[in-house]
């Protein structure tokens, strides 16, 4: 089993949109955009605070196809490559008012 | 990632910082229930199906078994590695999912599997001669012990 992640109630909204996004990247509109690399969003740690959010996520690509200037690094079919980052965002961000 | 914005909430300032994967996070699972873990599993089929077969073999664990038939089974990592790595060289064999399910326990799927001799193959599960192909309809099993392959049955349906 997958251990379970332990959100807060707000950092669970960041969460739920992140797995939206990742579901929608399956769609046929953004299977089209991203149907030679596939990449997912995985938030390890959320933390919510006065108009900030800081997320420990890791940036997940699976690559169906050779890409050898991929911008993240040279793959081949079958790559996993890992992406770690912190992010910390504005509130705003969250309600979907700025920065789009 | 550390974005500054203004008052109109416009981008003034970024600021990136990375550090190696694993260094803070858990070992990601590859396979698996989850969005990530599925996008994983197509990458898996289109790593075999390309030939990158010691990538494919990361999906492996190191005493995985692979069995085709009650009499036939490979066992350990190395092992199925080699045998894909013959048998690439002798039939193009390449799967195309038709459907599957998925969680952390284990994968079921149906492919169709469509495999080409590019030069005659007699030990092939069915023998084959050069440029002869062959298409058929499988099921395959798949256990998983944490996120990887530890055992894979498949049977024609």
């Amino acid at each position: 089993m997958t251990p379970k992640k332990n959100f807060s109630k707000r950092s669970r909204m960041y969460v739920a949109s992140i797995s939206q996004m990742n579901v929608c990247k399956s769609s046929p509109i953004h299977r089209h955009q991203y149907h030679r690399v596939r990449e997912c969003i995985d938030p390890q740690e959320v933390l919510y605070g006065k108009q900030k959010v800081f997320v420990n996520l890791d940036i997940v690509f699976h690559s169906c196809v050779e890409w050898l200037d991929f911008a993240y690094g040279p793959v081949r079919p079958g790559d996993m490559l890992i992406v770690s980052q912190m992010l910390a965002l504005p509130d705003a961000l969250l309600g979907g008012s700025s920065a789009d | 990632m550390v974005y500054t914005l203004d008052d109109e909430h416009r981008i003034v300032h970024v600021k990136e910082m990375y550090w190696p994967a694993g260094y803070l996070n858990k070992p990601l699972r590859r396979l698996g229930g989850s969005d990530t873990q599925r996008a994983a599993l197509e990458a898996f089929i289109a790593g075999f199906n390309a030939g990158c077969f010691d990538t494919v073999g990361d999906y492996y664990t190191e005493d995985a078994v692979v069995g085709f038939s009650p009499d036939q089974k490979l066992v350990g990592k190395k092992k199925i590695v080699e045998w894909m790595k013959d048998i690439g060289q002798k039939v193009n064999v390449s799967f195309g999912i038709e459907s599957v399910i998925c969680d952390d326990g284990g994968i079921c799927l149906t492919a169709k599997e469509t495999s080409k001799a590019l030069v005659d193959a007699p030990d092939f599960f069915k023998p084959l001669k050069s440029g002869e192909s062959l298409s058929r309809l499988i099921l395959v099993v798949i256990t998983l012990k944490e996120g990887l392959i530890s055992s894979s049955k498949s049977v024609e349906l």
